[in-house]
């Protein structure tokens, strides 16, 4: 009869083996924590609650009262692929805009100021990419501006736009926007105090988009082909959450005939 | 016959693989243990969301299918139990009424609770004749037992505290009447205050333009 080979493993190969499955565990756990991250981040997209909440602001948008006469808003949709809906742009027919003011407060929309302006409630095309390349009326398609990379030395073509760009015209200067924004954050301020340029000067010199906001575009589809309901535009809106001490932002969109 | 090898393994070495295998297994168990929590935090999750997004559907179907004209609230309180309710006039002549009935039992969650009452969390909503009970998930629960006690201000009876609570509810109708804003508020050990019920709805509002579309064009000169 052949002896069987009954020796053991030795320390060596126990240790090899060890180390060996200590990697594969370590390279497991080490890709699959993030995704719980990216799970937790995607839990704030598009909630039925929010859903509910661009649905009214859509209302409004498609009121045959609600229009956008201003050249420069027009431009800068044109140039950037986007415009900020604001309260100002509801004529003050049968108490809609004082409505408007309410209605984006109670939401909880983010950024909102006096008069419901300000707010991050944004006027997009319906296609988020692949626009530009169509139509040339439209330069550059959303995913692309809200992804455009942020040089403080840099010019404003091809750079990332900060709030004070939003409200002056394309050719006028990073000075000239900036008086204006405070001129105007400073009407919009709930409350004036005395370091209320330095806030306005400050909040005119921040990014539009910040990384939350550019995570759920990023990951929202281009809807590149027409949308089947004729709609021609689309908001996306940031709310933030305080009530009963939260304190975290969400995101939805939806859109816009 | 040739000898057979038959030398086992030293001392040193089981108690090399003994510490291995116990290192392995432990970090496993607190890896799958977290996970397990996380599972069950989840499910928690889920069943709020359920529960939410069923009541926000019915409630926010009516109010956008139909209309709000008008909006009343009213708070009652009776010992430990608060009743709110809103009445809602419709734009077709019907109403809607929403009634959240909070008390809470006396508890480490409550501490201002009802020391001889269980917890009591219910919302109902429908025509004012024919009211749908939405009781809350139950997530758990556990009982607190009696207290005897020769001061009748310390006794307590048995009670039972669920773990998901109504906490904070916010009614409220804007200064102009323009606009209804509900806020539900839950709580749980787990989760916190984050998951709650939000209804906003402008009242009488009439959108212009008949459904067809925006009058905005931006993508061409006006």
């Amino acid at each position: 009869m052949k002896k069987n080979d009954n020796r053991g493993f030795v320390l060596a190969e126990t240790l090899v083996v060890t180390v060996f499955l200590m990697t594969i565990f370590s390279m497991i756990y080490y890709y699959f924590y993030p995704l719980i991250g990216e799970y937790e981040k995607r839990e704030v997209y598009d909630t039925a609650d929010d859903k509910y909440s661009v649905y009214w602001i859509k209302r409004i948008i498609e009121d045959s009262n609600y229009t956008i006469t201003n050249v420069d808003k027009q431009n800068f949709f044109r140039a950037n692929g986007y415009i900020r809906f604001e309260c100002k742009d509801v004529p003050d027919v049968d108490q809609k805009r004082a409505m408007c003011e309410s209605l984006v407060k109670a939401l909880q929309v983010s950024g909102c100021k006096k008069g419901g302006n300000m707010c991050d409630i944004f006027i997009t095309p319906f296609q988020l990419a692949g626009l530009a390349a169509k139509n040339p009326n439209i330069h550059r398609d959303f995913k692309d501006t809200v992804n455009l990379p942020y040089d403080k030395n840099a010019g404003r073509t091809n750079n990332a736009i900060l709030k004070k760009h939003e409200i002056c015209s394309l050719t006028e200067n990073n000075d000239i926007c900036g008086s204006y924004f405070v001129q105007n954050c400073k009407n919009s301020l709930y409350f004036t105090t005395t370091d209320s340029t330095e806030l306005c000067q400050k909040l005119g010199d921040e990014r539009v988009f910040n990384t939350g906001f550019r995570d759920y575009v990023d990951l929202l589809p281009d809807y590149k082909n027409e949308s089947p309901n004729g709609a021609r535009y689309r908001i996306i809106v940031v709310f933030k959450h305080t009530m009963d001490n939260s304190n975290y932002y969400s995101y939805a969109t939806t859109e816009v005939k | 016959m040739k000898k057979l090898n038959n030398k086992g393994i030293t001392t040193i070495e089981v108690i090399i693989c003994f510490i291995l295998v116990v290192t392995i297994t432990t970090s496993m168990y607190s890896t799958v243990s977290a996970f397990n929590q996380k599972r069950i935090t989840e499910q928690y999750k889920e069943e709020i969301y359920t529960y939410k997004n069923l009541l926000t559907k019915e409630i926010q179907n009516d109010f956008i299918k139909i209309g709000v004209t008008h909006a009343s609230y009213k708070e009652k309180v009776e010992g430990y139990k608060t009743t709110y309710t809103i009445d809602c006039n419709m734009r077709d002549g019907t109403k809607r009424r929403l009634v959240v009935i909070q008390r809470h039992g006396k508890s480490d969650y409550h501490t201002d609770g009802d020391p001889n009452a269980s917890d009591y969390y219910m919302i109902k909503y429908g025509t004012p004749a024919d009211m749908i009970d939405y009781p809350i998930p139950k997530l758990g629960s556990f009982v607190l037992p009696k207290v005897e006690s020769d001061d009748p201000a310390k006794r307590e009876s048995e009670r039972t505290i669920q773990d998901l609570s109504i906490n904070n509810i916010w009614m409220s109708i804007s200064e102009d009447n323009n606009v209804l804003d509900i806020y539900i508020g839950f709580y749980h050990p787990e989760l916190g205050t984050r998951y709650g019920i939000q209804i906003i709805a402008p009242i009488d509002y009439v959108a212009s333009g008949n459904d067809a579309g925006t009058n905005i064009n931006l993508y061409q000169d006006s």
